[in-house]
């Protein structure tokens, strides 16, 4: 009696829905609802056909929210859900808009709609032919009359005993939009093709920096990758691990993405078996040929047999477990149904509203997703730093931003960005700069830093005595007495070495800063100094060298 | 030494001084007349200009007070060419510093080749000298830097035009209005013992911490994006402090000290004061009678004579562009600062915001300011890049209205959260300055604090610190490469510990009035402070 309730009974639809929590079956009959699960959340989402609009109601423990509208663009859609992205498909128009809801923003995630109408044209072909190349059964057409889409992430292609599974294709969504922040975002909440998501976040923030992006765009990209690092960090300490194995054990068996995402890391050979390999490296391929020709618009059928019996007992003989169960419970369209209504018994359980379930996820992946400072600077900024050569104000101010959003997150930067920092400023002669940022701890202490100003200080005397108070702060004794010496402040440095005790210089630095300064006093002093200070000293040749000087000076 | 050679009028007027006959005449008259003068007085002169008799009057470019008759005048600039001239034999090399007589001092600047300030200053009758003549060359430095980044060297401006009628003109009313600062009445009230926890020419940074001082370079990072092609240059200021700056050493102390002059808050606020108070008194208006005209012609004659020079020489086309001058700034409505130059302009079109020559980024530059509450943004803006001068101030203007605001106001929370107030930098039972001569940064005791010390203590601070410049200067002249430390205690005629200590170019002065004792106590009073606020830069080795 709820089904097609317009957007005027919206209120009374929503009191229905939460009543459909306990039986849900009349939900899963009609083909109107949809109920998909990201994040861990329970997400119902309603066509409204007569307003064109897809309403999406989020299921809590007690109540169900509406929590926004998703434009449709077709009078059939069907809804997938693959890595937490609630796929839309556009049935007549044949285009997929991708959503991802964790933020709870309803915008698209890839480009805007008539780029993805461009992106399908070219995907029904490129995705048929190789499909068709390869294993020559395969007749249909995309969204053709006999596809089943099966939640979460599975078409049963009746007609031709096909069933494919959907994948992100993150290259090439990346590829399709130019906003980088976002679509930095949207990678790093990614679960599947980890090294993928790793390369792909370091590739865009690399190229946002090369096309010299403003500032801003920079530093929010830079703030989203080091937030899910900070976030990754904080999850991964602690005893997540024990909890871990346990919630994943009880995830497993309402979460068939959860299991999928294994299937989709191992080589297909292992995975499914030998009697649908060739398929499924069709599909492999498939993918591939879509990326390199760019035009792909993001989604990878990997095309496996329908034909259930093969499935099962090839997976049952190859004895991997999760992948067995991922399969048999997706290809069934009964126990589809029973993983649905296993779903709200779960969330019983839970007190949060399918929170808890997601932040496990993110502690035990994420922190492979998540870029560290480290990561970023070794691959980022280092290999940015030539091609920059040329505007190093401009690289400056992304890794002030940098140093920024670090500081954000509390997060330490390596020594050998303030090292590239203080290089950047000096060639461009903002020697003034260095010591406001020495002065303010922008460019933190350290003894490499403290060595690169001491270098530094050969064109401007003042950053070296920058370097050089810093190994004093930082109670680097030694590299201090050198570097007095180095000045021909010798008895000043005898000082503080006799204060220190700072026994790892060679005498015979002292002694011959004080025969070059031709004082014989002095001279005298430093060798007395160290007869005493060492009794072993009187036997060395030093000794005996510079005092033979000593002498023939008086 | 040369340098101090003169310390009685006696051997001032000494007739073996090798000058020229006339030089030696006015040195007489210079000693008996300007001990008629009351308080002090500054003049500024080539020495490559008028050496034929008779045209000495063209050597003076400047000279204050202005109604001191000329005879005078002349005077007193003949008995210092004379000593440059005599003293350059004994010590070619560094030039003379100051002559102290019975009754006045005179201090030297050698602003530009040739070109020199003189201040002299009577000598108030007291057992023990209460002036330093490095605080007096400070006036002269920076009265003369300030000078040099809004007109240009003078040298620059007396190459151009020969009479030099525009020179005058420009020094006449920027250096009357600079010296309205030390007016009192008519005198001239100049840094005397009581200023000897003060140091000119040095910056006053603002402590942030590493988190805030981020963010303030993300604040620079949006100003200097203000215009898309070239970077701008900016100075931060929080209150009188300098929080960040993209500029050289020498510009940034330019520039800060013409905001703490004039700029900031504070300095704007006081703008309204003195001018009710230069209305009242008619300080300003009894002199700028007579060169004002002639500087309002030469202006007019240079104007029509160097028309298609680039957008940067219009300071130089228009007399009345007076940057010092109080009355004439104000905050508008929109956060910027303005001048009004334009009142009396003939013209018309006199650059609401000033241009800048900075010596080392030898180039001209637009002054834009930029005010939020007790945040002052001084933006500088290559004047090559802005083709329409006025048009595309306006335009940076809008983008930084538009772009940097939400940071501005960001930065401005965050500081003034953590801002101690005006005595955040006082350490309780010490009064004390902290300064790095090369960095051209100093930290002292709030002036609220310093005025608690008794004058003892002050005149025995001030002599030790003349005595360490002159150690300094010394030291410099022997080896200039290597930095000398020093360390001196004195116990006070009123048992207060006055410190000196310089360690590998840092200097730190102080006075501790209830201390103990014993010079142990002096020594760890110093320690701790150094440890606890120098990072170490002053502990014992």
């Amino acid at each position: 009696q709820f089904s097609a309730g317009g957007i005027v009974k919206l209120p009374k639809f929503e009191m229905v829905m939460s009543k459909s929590e306990a039986n849900n079956k009349p939900v899963l009959a009609a083909a109107d609802v949809h109920i998909v699960t990201v994040y861990g959340r329970i997400y119902c989402l309603q066509l409204d056909r007569v307003g064109m609009a897809l309403n999406l109601y989020r299921f809590y423990r007690d109540a169900v929210v509406q929590q926004g509208t998703l434009p449709v663009y077709s009078s059939r859609i069907a809804v997938s859900a693959v890595d937490n992205i609630i796929m839309v498909h556009q049935i007549d128009a044949k285009v997929v808009i991708l959503y991802d809801v964790f933020m709870d923003s309803y915008a698209p995630i890839s480009a805007p709609l008539p780029l993805l109408v461009r992106g399908l044209a070219s995907n029904s072909k490129q995705a048929a032919q190789p499909a068709d190349q390869q294993s020559s059964a395969y007749g249909g057409t995309l969204y053709g009359e006999g596809w089943n889409f099966l939640i979460p992430d599975l078409i049963c292609d009746a007609e031709n005993g096909l069933l494919w599974k959907l994948h992100l294709d993150l290259e090439a969504i990346a590829a399709s939009t130019s906003d980088a922040p976002s679509i930095l975002e949207f990678l790093q909440r990614r679960k599947s093709d980890l090294s993928m998501v790793k390369t792909l976040s370091l590739a865009i923030v690399r190229t946002t920096i090369l096309e010299r992006r403003p500032i801003t765009l920079v530093a929010k990209a830079m703030d989203i990758i080091l937030d899910s690092y900070s976030r990754s960090m904080k999850t991964v300490g602690g005893a997540a691990g024990v909890r871990r194995t346990s919630e994943q054990n009880q995830q497993s068996s309402f979460q068939p993405v959860e299991d999928s995402r294994v299937v989709s890391q191992e080589p297909p050979g292992t995975m499914i078996g030998p009697v649908i390999n060739t398929d499924s490296a069709s599909g492999v391929e498939s993918r591939q040929s879509q990326s390199n020709s760019g035009v792909e618009h993001g989604i990878a059928n990997l095309a496996a047999h329908v034909d259930r019996s093969s499935l099962n007992t090839s997976s049952d003989s190859d004895g991997i477990t999760n992948t067995s169960r991922a399969v048999s419970q997706a290809t069934s369209s009964s126990q589809i149904s029973d993983a649905t209504g296993k779903r709200p018994q779960v969330v019983g359980e839970d007190s949060q509203p399918l929170a808890s379930g997601t932040s496990m996820q993110h502690g035990t992946h994420v922190a492979s997703v998540a870029i560290s400072p480290i990561e970023m600077v070794q691959s980022v900024f280092v290999l940015v730093e030539d091609e920059m050569m040329g505007d190093p104000a401009y690289l400056i101010a992304v890794i002030m931003e940098f140093l920024r959003s670090l500081s954000k997150a509390g997060l330490k930067a390596p020594p050998d960005l303030y090292v590239m920092m203080t290089a950047l400023l000096a060639c461009s002669n903002r020697y003034a700069e260095i010591a406001l940022f020495v002065s303010n701890k922008i460019l933190e202490p350290s003894r490499e830093l403290a060595m690169q100003l001491i270098e530094l200080g050969r064109q401007h005397s003042l950053t070296r005595k920058l370097g050089v108070d810093m190994l004093r702060e930082r109670c680097l004794h030694h590299d201090y007495v050198a570097a007095l010496l180095q000045d021909g402040y010798y008895l000043e440095a005898l000082r503080y070495a006799r204060k220190y005790k700072v026994i790892t210089v060679q005498p015979s630095l002292f002694l011959e800063e004080a025969v070059a300064k031709n004082s014989t006093p002095n001279l005298a002093a430093v060798l007395s100094f160290f007869a005493e200070l060492t009794p072993s000293f009187k036997t060395t040749l030093d000794y005996s060298r510079y005092r033979h000087i000593l002498l023939e000076m008086v | 030494s040369a340098r101090r050679l003169f310390q009685s009028p006696r051997s001032a007027t000494g007739a073996d001084c090798p000058a020229g006959g006339s030089s030696v005449v006015s040195v007489k008259m210079g000693l008996s007349s300007a001990a008629e003068i009351d308080g002090a007085q500054l003049c500024i002169f080539d020495l490559r200009r008028g050496q034929q008799e008779g045209q000495e009057l063209d050597k003076i470019l400047f000279f204050h007070p202005a109604d001191c008759p000329i005879l005078l005048q002349l005077s007193v600039i003949g008995l210092c060419e004379g000593i440059i001239t005599f003293t350059r034999i004994f010590s070619p090399e560094d030039d003379c510093e100051v002559i102290e007589s019975d009754k006045h001092c005179h201090v030297f600047y050698q602003a530009e080749p040739d070109i020199w300030m003189v201040l002299v200053v009577q000598k108030i009758k007291d057992n023990e000298s209460t002036l330093r003549f490095g605080a007096l060359q400070g006036i002269l430095k920076e009265s003369h830097s300030l000078f040099a980044m809004f007109h240009g060297p003078i040298r620059t401006l007396l190459d151009r035009q020969p009479s030099a009628e525009f020179a005058r003109g420009h020094l006449h009313t920027f250096v009357t209005d600079y010296l309205s600062d030390f007016s009192v009445g008519k005198k001239l009230q100049l840094p005397t013992y009581r200023d000897s926890l003060t140091e000119r020419g040095t910056v006053q940074m603002l402590t942030v911490s590493r988190e805030v001082a981020l963010e303030v370079q993300s604040l620079t990072t949006v100003l200097g994006s203000c215009l898309r092609n070239v970077i701008c240059q900016s100075i931060v200021l929080f209150e009188d402090l300098l929080v960040s700056t993209t500029l050289p050493l020498d510009d940034t102390l330019n520039l800060y000290t013409y905001a703490i002059l004039r700029l900031t808050p504070s300095a704007l606020s006081s703008n309204g004061n003195s001018w009710s108070y230069l209305r009242k008194g008619g300080y300003v208006n009894a002199d700028t009678t007579l060169s004002s005209a002639n500087g309002a012609a030469a202006a007019e004659r240079y104007n029509s004579r160097s028309r298609d020079t680039s957008p940067g020489g219009q300071n130089q086309m228009h007399h009345n562009f007076r940057p010092l001058q109080r009355e004439k700034l104000s905050k508008g409505k929109d956060g910027f600062v303005a001048a009004d130059f334009a009142t009396t302009e003939i013209r018309g079109a006199v650059p609401l915001n000033p241009i800048l020559w900075f010596h080392q980024a030898e180039e001209r530059m637009y002054l834009c300011v930029y005010q939020h509450k007790n945040l002052t943004i001084l933006l500088v803006i290559p004047a090559s890049s802005l083709i329409n001068g006025e048009e595309g101030i306006a335009h940076v203007k809008r983008h930084l209205l538009e772009n940097a605001s939400q940071n501005i106001v960001t930065v401005e929370q965050k500081l003034s959260r953590g801002w101690g107030g005006e005595n955040a930098y006082h350490v309780g039972g010490y009064r004390y300055i902290l300064s790095d001569p090369n960095r051209k940064v100093s930290r002292a005791s709030p002036p609220g604090k310093v005025i608690t010390l008794s004058k003892d203590s002050l005149l025995a601070l001030n002599r030790l610190r003349g005595e360490i410049d002159l150690e300094k200067s010394r030291a410099k002249r022997s080896d200039p490469t290597h930095d000398k430390d020093y360390e001196v205690c004195i116990r006070a005629k009123n048992n207060a510990w006055i410190i000196a200590k310089i360690s590998r170019g840092k200097e730190l002065y102080m006075a501790i009035e209830k201390g103990g004792e014993t010079l142990l106590y002096a020594s760890t009073a110093v320690e701790k402070f150094s440890n606890r606020y120098c990072e170490g830069a002053f502990s014992a080795d």
